[in-house]
């Protein structure tokens, strides 16, 4: 069987029980009078089943048996967690270091992977991030943050 | 000669210079997202939905909808010169567009694609025109039976007509169902599944959802693969087709255009679909089915055809019912409610310049298209030659601002990024976004109908079954689920046979 099927069932299956308690707390009403946690107990006692019926499904239909590293055989995943992982710290650091300097740093590394020469990618960094400041800060008047240095 | 007179109207707004350029600026983006394999119109429309922020409600829309339409024109030049469609759309162009280019015919197929999304694309309009106030005012006596039974064809739609599993289909409806449930609740404010975190009191915004799912997840996959666009090297001439080729195309054009008409409407439906049926339709009915996949010019004209028509009439239940029919539309959807229009029944009354105008600038932006795909395919073939390496971080950027600047808050680029993981990994998965955004979108008018329906009828389920609409939508909604489950066993049944 698909292992990607299970797991995902899985995880939907948590996430179907977790709707389930919440809406109990939030208050499922009655038919004549709905509460507040009434669409969402239906919406989740539908989910749980769909999940439970792909669980099943995968146990009786004869699939082809998948691995969940067959989706990334071959693949530069690396690259994808990085992306992620940069992604995380830039989220972070936006507000506090301003964005000029939080978007310049992960624009180096984003045109760094595309394996260029370094004045290259430094070229392409500083453009994209001055261009960009131009366009929505200057024309579009989005307020962009500052950070510690206050530009 | 009361819409004549509201088309006019619609004219004299469209043509205000500030809307006259956002409309061409619209048409621009379109054509230059479709002409870029793997950045759709979805993506687009979200990452640009916040630019749009600092202008009126009409240019908004207006600019937006081109980027639609536009994408449609755009794709089938990456489909005919490259073999890869710039966006799902155009993946059926690619079959024949490509061999006729090979054939030293790219010239006649961009012609025929550009020209017949023109003719496909103005007959939708006019059929836009014509059926949507006669909508409006149907729809100003449904009440929230009857509104509840639509929304429930459109998930019934978006989940029977999706690409993969459909029991994956259904939990990706479902689960934009429960996301649209954080947030105040409409009925009596309370608040749900917020966890005391101040950003989740008014819900998850469209605009991040979508940016991440589409937008986000494309750059992530496509970090992950090498690959090089090689562009076909072919000389682009005689863009009008000739006396013949029109004559081949005519019929697959006008098949084509009706097709694309009423699957727009349809809710799930849409012009990627479109598309299909048509070139199985003209497959069916040749003279010489053998010519197709080999340059046959209908396989060409018929999806182009199809898939304007799509783009212009879906946009007839949104305008008029409030019911987005497509992803795409529940982008747009999200857009009107971001500039303060709520789309449906009471559109055309309360903001007749936004209706007719958005109506009218498509007129206008066919012309514009027209113009901008034919003399300028050499430009978009450079497009198609600038290296990913330079585009995606390009693109993560604008997803990064676009976020930011919906409310000038970190949250929603956390809530984007989160969601671009979600989406890489949907793909990973075998899970599609269409249905989750569709539901995510429907979802609190859902709730709001099932819940005002339960309250008319105290309790009574048989509310739904007394109303000519809403039965009518129910029973729609019971041959698709039908079908589905009688195709699931015929199927089963032919397994245990071949085993």
């Amino acid at each position: 069987m698909d292992k990607r099927d299970t797991i995902s069932s899985l995880v939907w299956f948590a996430v179907g029980i977790f709707v389930l308690i919440s809406s109990i707390r939030l208050g499922i009403g009655n038919f004549g009078k709905p509460g507040p946690g009434f669409v969402s107990f239906y919406a989740g006692i539908f989910f749980i089943g769909f999940t439970v019926l792909m669980l099943i499904m995968g146990f009786i239909e004869k699939k082809e048996a998948a691995k969940l590293s067959d989706s990334w055989k071959g693949l530069y995943w690396g690259n994808v967690l990085l992306i992620v992982g940069a992604g995380m710290i830039y989220l972070l650091l936006l507000e506090p270091l301003g964005y000029l300097l939080a978007t310049f740093g992960f624009m180096l590394l984003l045109f760094g992977l595309g394996k260029m020469k370094p004045w290259i990618v430094l070229v392409c960094a500083i453009l994209a991030v001055t261009g960009s400041y131009y366009l929505f800060h200057i024309l579009l008047k989005v307020p962009l943050p500052k950070g510690i240095f206050s530009f | 000669m009361e819409t004549l007179h509201s088309l006019l109207y619609g004219f004299s707004v469209a043509l205000q210079p500030n809307h006259l350029f956002f409309c061409f600026l619209g048409c621009l983006l379109g054509t230059l997202i479709g002409v870029i394999p793997g950045l759709g119109p979805v993506a687009a429309i979200s990452i640009l939905l916040p630019v749009t922020f600092q202008v009126d409600a009409t240019s908004a829309i207006i600019m937006l909808a081109g980027i639609y339409y536009g994408a449609m024109y755009g794709g089938s030049t990456t489909s005919i010169l490259v073999n890869v469609p710039g966006e799902t759309a155009s993946v059926v162009t690619c079959l024949d567009g490509y061999q006729m280019a090979c054939q030293g015919r790219a010239g006649a197929a961009l012609g025929i694609a550009a020209f017949g999304s023109f003719i496909a694309g103005t007959l939708g309009l006019i059929g836009l025109l014509l059926v949507a106030k006669p909508l409006s005012s149907l729809a100003l006596q449904f009440g929230p039976p009857e509104y509840l039974a639509i929304i429930l064809l459109g998930f019934t739609f978006v989940t029977y007509l999706s690409h993969g599993s459909m029991i994956k289909a259904i939990m990706m409806a479902f689960l934009g169902l429960m996301l649209s449930m954080i947030g105040l609740d409409p009925i009596n404010s309370q608040q749900r599944m917020t966890f005391g975190v101040l950003n989740l009191f008014e819900g998850l915004g469209i605009a991040p959802i979508a940016m991440g799912l589409f937008g986000v997840s494309e750059v992530l996959l496509n970090l992950e693969t090498v690959v090089s666009t090689q562009v076909i090297k072919t000389k682009i001439k005689n863009l009008f087709p000739s006396k013949l080729e029109w004559m081949q195309a005519k019929w697959a054009l006008l098949r084509g255009t009706v097709i694309g008409f009423f699957m727009g409407i349809l809710p799930g439906g849409g012009p990627i679909l479109s598309t299909f049926i048509c070139y199985g339709v003209e497959k069916r009915i040749a003279k010489d089915p053998s010519r197709f996949g080999k340059g046959a010019i209908e396989g060409v004209a018929a999806p182009e055809a199809a898939n304007n028509a799509a783009a212009s009439t879906s946009f007839i239940p949104l305008l008029t019912l409030g019911i987005p029919p497509n992803v795409i539309l529940a982008v747009l959807f999200g857009a009107f409610l971001i500039h303060g229009i709520l789309p449906g029944p009471f559109l055309i009354t309360q903001h007749p310049d936004v209706f007719w105008g958005v109506i009218s600038s498509m007129y206008i932006g066919n012309v514009m298209l027209l113009i901008l795909n034919l003399p300028l395919i050499p430009l978009w073939v450079q497009v198609l030659k600038i290296p990913d390496k330079y585009l995606y971080p390009l693109i993560l950027l604008f997803c990064l601002i676009g976020a930011y600047s919906i409310d000038n808050n970190v949250f929603d680029v956390g809530v984007m990024v989160a969601f671009g993981i979600v989406g890489y990994l949907f793909k990973k998965f075998g899970y599609e976004g269409a249905p989750l955004i569709l539901a995510f979108v429907l979802g609190p008018m859902f709730e709001v109908n099932l819940r005002r329906s339960l309250l008319m009828s105290q309790g009574n389920f048989t509310i739904f079954f007394t109303r000519p609409i809403a039965v009518g939508a129910l029973l729609v909604c019971a041959t698709l689920i039908g079908l589905s489950l009688y195709q699931f066993f015929k199927k089963t049944a032919q397994k245990k046979a071949a085993a």
